[in-house]
């Protein structure tokens, strides 16, 4: 393999993997507020991305069509966290949460098989399909976008954690979510911007799988398998960690789609997935690993 | 029209053994495996290969598809020792999408995409093919069926549920939950196996596409429409998945029928978030010891 060809595999893999990253996070955030695993969120990025389809087309008009977008984006996500929550008074454990998520997901995607049809869209602007050659590597708008967008929402969120109470609060939620009500803490409120936050990112991670590929029922599904597999390796309970895994898969999967083909590239990142979980099951950069490690430290 | 029938409920049967596959572990050891088509294709393929490669007798072929699922199960049971839970379900999820890899690329062994054609349809006691297919569903069903309540009834099925409920204390009388971990996961996977070799002979093609994560995630969801920790929940699952379907091919409605498998999971969709909100036994489940003692 070239040099250039490397360089440009790996500024691939990267921009990639900000993408699982953005993923991972949007999972990760659902799964700091009420423990779940929004697999559903699949099915909201299908849907967002025949929003941005109808804008760049000029279907829509495009302060409507934002507007929209945004609704569709908050309500999607929001429907599924009223359910998650009716399936919790209920009774339903969060496995069955999972299971659950995984029956609105498959009923989002065959609804919207049933209105769109199963056609590929494509997702063409010149404002996404242009590139900007730095070097020997090539950079696209689309993939500049979506990396700034999400970089700006990873700092905000950060920031939010570090100097913000919510940090405290999602963690005590994380952990314990009966003794946090008892503490004070808002749950519901907690979720509704935990969601919140997951579908803004969802609105931008829709435009770049559109934009790198193309637009369908089922768009979401495999990269939602690859958000969830980098949120297990990094860790449930670190949203950091989520998101450096996820970079990591992204790297991973576009060294392996060059040098051994693409359609090794999922068998490869559930590989890593199936080894993280069997050496480490919390996972790699997970809160119980820290807490163990700074436990040893003291005891020394 | 016999023969239309016929297929539908030989499909019927298949699917009932992939339900009951899974809710061997569902129902009584309350992991949920998405891995269970896979481990079917793996019997299917195996099935094929003895019938189209080796010529071998058809109860060869049974034998090699209930090894073959069995050392794949054994696989997963060993990798998923150690976790439980949510984590089963995404190493199970991992080990389906790698088989069904390994099933598209090893093109020498299983023909890639284009699959094992020309497996030999069963023929018995003089019956048509479609029928002979149906009787021996039908006898692998309950075979398979009455092996699977004999086992839930003696003391092995009785440490599974154990675990199941409350696996702290099943682990202080003494059960080794690594042991019974395995023990099922392997009969999982057999009864997979069993289910791959139906296919692959009802069928008469063998390729990836029926083991992929969709039908995982369907089986998943019928068996717990139909019920879990019975066997009669399981074939509940699959006939109403099956009949519902082929039903709406009826209905006089405009492109109905081209989109009743899109109708299908949509239907399955919401109707497995209805059944665990209201009724998280399905149609014909067992109930819990903790369920039992309040009523």
């Amino acid at each position: 393999m070239s040099y250039q060809l490397f360089l440009q595999v790996f500024a691939n893999g990267l921009f990639t993997g900000i993408l699982f990253g953005g993923i991972a996070v949007a999972l990760a955030v659902c799964n700091l507020a009420d423990r779940s695993l929004h697999v559903a969120i699949g099915s909201v990025i299908a849907l967002v991305a025949y929003f941005w389809l109808a804008i760049i087309r000029g279907e829509l008009p495009v302060v409507l069509g934002f507007v929209l977008l945004v609704g569709i984006a908050l309500a999607g996500n929001l429907i599924c966290l009223a359910i998650y929550r009716w399936l919790s008074r209920r009774g339903v454990n969060a496995e069955g949460i999972v299971v659950a998520s995984f029956g609105l997901l498959i009923a989002g995607n065959s609804a919207l098989e049933l209105i769109y049809g199963t056609e590929l869209e494509s997702m063409r602007a010149p404002w996404l399909q242009g590139n900007v050659k730095l070097g020997v590597v090539r950079f696209y708008y689309g993939d500049l976008l979506m990396s700034v967008v999400v970089l700006s929402m990873m700092a905000g969120l950060w920031a939010a954690l570090r100097f913000g109470g919510l940090s405290l609060q999602l963690r005590s939620v994380f952990h314990d979510s009966r003794e946090a009500a008892i503490a004070g803490v808002n749950i519901p409120m907690i979720q509704v911007l935990a969601y919140c936050f997951s579908a803004v990112l969802v609105i931008i991670i829709a435009l770049a799988i559109g934009s790198r590929s193309s637009v369908h029922p089922h768009m979401g599904f495999f990269p939602l398998l690859i958000g969830i597999a980098a949120l297990v390796t990094g860790g449930l309970g670190s949203v950091r960690s989520a998101f450096l895994s996820g970079v990591a898969m992204g790297i991973i999967w576009d060294f392996v789609g060059i040098y051994f083909g693409t359609v090794w590239q999922f068998a490869s990142v559930f590989g890593i997935l199936a080894v993280v979980l069997l050496t480490a099951p919390e996972g790699l950069f997970s809160l119980k690993f820290r807490w163990r490690r700074k436990a040893t430290k003291h005891s020394v | 029209m016999i023969t239309y029938v016929v297929t539908v409920f030989s499909l019927m049967l298949i699917t009932a053994l992939l339900c009951i596959s899974f809710d061997i572990l569902a129902g009584d050891l309350k992991l949920m495996s998405l891995a269970t088509p896979a481990i079917a294709g793996v019997g299917a393929y195996a099935a094929a290969i003895s019938d189209v490669s080796y010529g071998l007798p058809l109860a060869a072929g049974l034998l090699a598809a209930i090894v073959a699922s069995c050392i794949i199960g054994f696989v997963l049971a060993a990798i998923s020792v150690r976790v439980s839970d949510v984590y089963f379900l995404l190493v199970s999820m991992a080990m389906g999408l790698i088989l069904v890899t390994i099933f598209d690329q090893a093109r020498s062994i299983t023909n890639g995409p284009s699959g094992i054609a020309g497996v030999s349809p069963f023929e018995v006691f003089g019956l048509t093919v479609p029928q002979s297919g149906l009787l021996i569903g039908i006898s692998l069903v309950v075979a398979v069926g009455l092996l699977v309540t004999w086992i839930r009834r003696s003391y092995i099925g009785r440490r599974w549920r154990a675990l199941g409920d409350d696996k702290l204390a099943a682990t202080n009388v003494g059960i080794d939950p690594k042991r019974e971990l395995v023990k099922c996961v392997v009969l999982s996977s057999a009864v997979a196996g069993v289910a791959g070799f139906l296919h692959a002979h009802v069928v008469g093609i063998v390729d990836p596409s029926p083991f992929g994560l969709q039908a995982a995630i369907l089986i998943l969801a019928l068996a717990i429409v139909g019920g879990s920790g019975r066997v009669w929940g399981s074939i509940a699952g699959a006939s109403v998945g099956i009949f519902i379907p082929e039903f709406l091919r009826f209905v006089p409605m405009e492109n109905l029928a081209a989109h009743q498998s899109v109708i299908r999971e949509v239907i399955f969709g919401i109707l497995l978030v209805l059944f665990l909100g209201f009724r998280p036994n399905g149609l014909l489940g067992r109930k819990t010891i903790t369920q039992k003692s309040v009523s």
